[in-house]
């Protein structure tokens, strides 16, 4: 296949919204699971088309701007942020040959790119010059750059350990071994991408009874949906990340790449889901102090450790 | 508990005492020495205000009446300081700094009946609208129909 | 006198005229900023909050009220003696019962009418339902402001069953108007006290081991909510805080114990305190009531005494009046209700235990972040339809 025919069908656009559409019609379903309701249940087959509809509802909107509002940025911003996050899954290897991209800093694109989003968040809020949207812009910066230092440092001690930055090459190499070796900086990043993402209980920027919606505020309609979808990008690409990095990507006995690939991730979702179902969300000054007084310098220990042991086992 | 309480206040103020309810002891006061009765109050353990209640009997000529409850919470027992005010003087001093909580209820009382809790800092309305200030509507003489807000007619 | 109240370190927002205008709406150039929580927004209710920060701290806290006014003190006075109790019920739907009775041990004070006991069993039983009605959404609504919906969800669920059992009694499932002067309105059938027993069946044996497990001693929770608004004992009764949030504080003021009204004087159960007085500790007095509510009930269809639920009440009510509090899910709710001989009241004062708690917020709100705001908002345990009434 050509190379944009994959982005524009298979392992890209479409295909990432199939997936998207089941993502959040599973988060639904978990939930009201949790909450001892029934959820989607009407639309389709066990409710199956209810985030479609949901969707579809969302880009019927009326596109409002605010008269104060910064018009050019404030329509811009969501597809500038969402082709930036998009870019983010061309480097993923969904299986040994369904990717669009491969380059040998394949890591290192990927973590920049995601370095590249608080900015555009914040413009987001400060275009829609509205308070709550302002406050929630501050707490998306203060937020993610506190949470990418662990990620960063995480990352890069698989980096170190598997001495290449191409996604391709470290999956292949990976082994239960490497795993057992990597389970420290695998449980820090997946804690900094959660906060990377602003998930819950790190959903501080957007915390509803506190900042409305945060920088989300004053959007609507088919911004908004393109928004929150850049957002859910984000989170699904750093967990391909970290199926990549630490859990073996697409191997797996018997059944075929993309399918363990898919497990995998389903089973960090599963674990996003439950815990956003029974963790309060926690405050600003704790999330920074949890940040730069625990979580950084577990990563740099961990990091040290893992050079240690590049140096005398292998 | 509350005869002790009746002779004191009785014997050092010479207000009129009686037992209002089982638990509950009626002060008759006087606005002048309201406020010296009140702090004697809170001096006596009743530290605890529940509210302050006013009642219109200006239909039977006899003026509002603005009743305090304050509650001793050690001793379990009530005590309700009230004061007669005449129509034409609808005055009285605040006790807003001796029971901080009763503030707000002074204003309800300022913004629903007029009576002016004079040293209140900040008697303003609060649950009525900007435009109803002045109408006092928990007055007898507040008429209802007056004030109906015209509804659009069917055409 | 103002000069002596701000000596005495109250601080009562006296005028705040200065809007902020223009283009940029004062970002960046003001220091202080005014956030408006409220009136639309998600976690308010239908009040505002002038809220001033300081970056994340808050400075100064203001609220603005009367969203919701109806003016019941009022219209209570243009009802007979029994049509009154619908006027009174709602000053709050989580909890009508509770003020539906205090009205009528008033009306019953005046009128020297004698209840019969089965009446005042009846009462007790509703009250306690009602409390742990208002209580599970007290619950779920102070977990909801972390950003967790489940403990609501679950709350909800075992609601449910109890307005099933308000709905077999009575016809209606919220405003029920069920309890009147001279006893209640209904005979307290059979399947009634069977769906009761339905309900405290699964608050007892499915609710309240699944919730204890997740959200009590909840780490997370915790780190959000101790030491977070905290109120000593002295301070707790000087800003003249009310119900749960002060047995938090650790003063012990339950009026069921204190001035014991309907059948809570032949009843056992315990007044729930905390010696903390943060938010955490007033989360948890709300937890402990509940179970023991569930205990008065229990007791309550055990000591069901046979005989009348229902006395004549007299259209005319003698000249008089009476002073009646009860002990609302909320806290004590004070009735000062006059009767002028005719046939019906001349004036009711309700003392609104969420009007005293939110007059005492701007005092524990002070110098706190700004994510605290929803946290002690809801852990003082307001109903925006008692503060307006």
């Amino acid at each position: 296949m050509e190379a944009w025919l994959k982005a524009l069908f298979f392992p890209g656009f479409l295909f990432l919204l199939v997936v998207f559409l089941m993502i959040f019609y599973f988060e639904r379903k978990i939930l009201a699971d949790v909450h001892l309701r029934t959820g989607p249940y009407y639309v389709g087959k066990w409710g199956i088309l209810q985030t479609t509809a949901d969707v579809f509802k969302l880009l019927q909107k009326e596109f409002i701007i605010q008269r104060r509002a910064n018009k050019l940025l404030f329509s811009l911003i969501p597809f500038v942020a969402f082709l930036l996050v998009v870019a983010l899954i061309a480097f993923i290897p969904f299986s040994e040959n369904l990717w669009v991209v491969s380059t040998s800093f394949d890591l290192l694109i990927i973590l920049a790119l995601v370095t590249g989003m608080p900015p555009v968040f914040f413009y987001a809020g400060w275009a829609s010059k509205s308070k709550y949207s302002f406050i929630g812009g501050l707490r998306v910066v203060n937020q993610m750059i506190s949470g990418e230092i662990p990620l960063w440092l995480s990352a890069l001690s698989v980096a170190v350990f598997f001495g290449t930055l191409n996604n391709l090459e470290i999956v292949k190499e990976s082994s239960f071994l490497s795993f057992l070796v990597l389970l420290p900086a695998f449980l820090i990043f997946i804690t900094s991408t959660l906060i990377v993402t602003d998930r819950p209980p790190f959903d501080i920027p957007e915390a509803e009874q506190e900042v409305v919606y945060g920088f989300l505020t004053e959007f609507g309609g088919f911004n908004y949906a393109i928004l929150v979808l850049s957002k859910l990008v984000e989170l699904f690409a750093l967990y391909c990340v970290a199926v990549i990095l630490f859990l073996g990507g697409f191997k797996g006995p018997v059944l075929p790449g993309i399918v363990w690939f898919f497990i995998k991730i389903a089973f960090l979702y599963l674990f996003t889901f439950v815990v956003r179902a029974s963790t309060p969300r926690i405050r600003m000054d704790q999330l920074l102090r949890f940040c730069w007084k625990v979580l950084t310098p577990l990563a740099l220990l961990n990091l040290a450790f893992v050079i240690l042991i590049k140096m005398f086992l292998f | 508990m509350l005869e002790e309480v009746k002779e004191k206040v009785s014997s050092k103020f010479g207000f009129q005492c009686e037992e209002y309810d089982t638990n509950i002891l009626l002060v008759h006061c006087t606005k002048e020495r309201l406020r010296e009765l009140v702090s004697y109050l809170k001096e006596l353990g009743f530290n605890y205000p529940h509210t302050v209640s006013v009642v219109d009997y200006t239909p039977k000529g006899n003026g509002f009446q603005v009743n305090y409850v304050l509650e001793n919470l050690e001793e379990k027992n009530l005590v309700m300081v009230r004061v007669e005010l005449p129509e034409n003087d609808l005055s009285v001093p605040t006790v807003s700094d001796i029971f901080p909580p009763l503030q707000p209820h002074e204003r309800e009382a300022w913004e629903m009946f007029g009576i002016d809790f004079i040293g209140n800092p900040r008697l303003e309305v609060m649950l009525l609208p900007q435009w109803a200030k002045g109408l006092f509507p928990l007055r007898k003489s507040y008429d209802f129909k007056k004030h109906r807000k015209p509804t659009k007619e069917k055409k | 006198m103002g000069s002596s109240i701000a000596t005495a370190g109250y601080t009562f927002v006296v005028e705040e005229t200065k809007e902020v205008v223009g283009e940029d709406l004062g970002l960046l150039q003001e220091k202080l900023l005014q956030l408006n929580w409220g009136v639309q927004h998600p976690a308010s209710g239908p009040m505002r909050l002038k809220v001033w920060v300081d970056g994340d701290e808050v400075v100064k806290v203001d609220p603005d009220i009367g969203y919701v006014l109806r003016l019941l003190e009022k219209l209570v006075e243009y009802r007979t003696w029994i049509n009154a109790i619908v006027n009174v019920e709602r000053a709050c739907f989580m909890d009508d019962f509770g003020t539906m009775t205090g009205y009528s041990i008033a009306a019953e004070k005046i009128a020297g009418v004698e209840v019969p006991k089965k009446a005042d069993y009846v009462r007790t039983i509703l009250c306690e339902g009602g409390r742990i009605v208002s209580h599970l959404i007290g619950l779920g609504s102070f977990v909801g402001v972390m950003g967790v919906h489940t403990p609501m969800q679950w709350a909800l669920i075992a609601r449910e069953k109890f307005l099933d059992a308000f709905e077999t009694f009575s016809g209606q499932r919220i405003a029920t108007s069920s309890i009147v002067p001279g006893g209640v309105r209904y005979e307290p059938t059979g399947k009634f006290i069977e769906k009761m027993v339905v309900a405290v069946d699964y608050l007892e044996k499915e609710f309240i081991p699944r919730y204890e497990e997740v959200f009590v001693d909840n780490p997370t929770l915790k780190i959000r909510s101790v030491g977070v608004g905290k109120v000593s004992k002295e301070k707790a009764i000087e800003i003249g805080l009310a119900g749960p949030a002060l047995r938090a504080s650790g003063v012990a003021s339950d009026i069921r114990k204190d001035y014991p009204y309907a059948a809570y004087g032949e009843l056992d159960f315990k007044v729930i305190t905390k010696e903390e007085g943060d938010s955490y500790a007033r989360y948890l007095v709300i937890w402990e009531e509940l179970k023991e509510s569930a205990k008065i009930i229990r007791q309550a269809i055990e000591g069901l005494p046979e005989g009348d639920y229902r006395t004549k009440f007299p259209i005319k009510v003698p000249q008089g009046e009476a002073y009646v509090n009860v002990e609302w899910a909320r806290g004590c709710f004070g009735f000062h209700l006059v009767s002028e001989g005719g046939t019906g009241p001349y004036r009711l004062k309700m003392r609104a235990p969420s009007f005293a708690n939110l007059w005492a917020m701007p005092e524990i709100m002070k110098n706190v972040k700004l994510a605290d705001v929803p946290v002690i908002f809801a852990s003082l345990y307001m109903c925006h339809g008692d503060i307006d009434r």
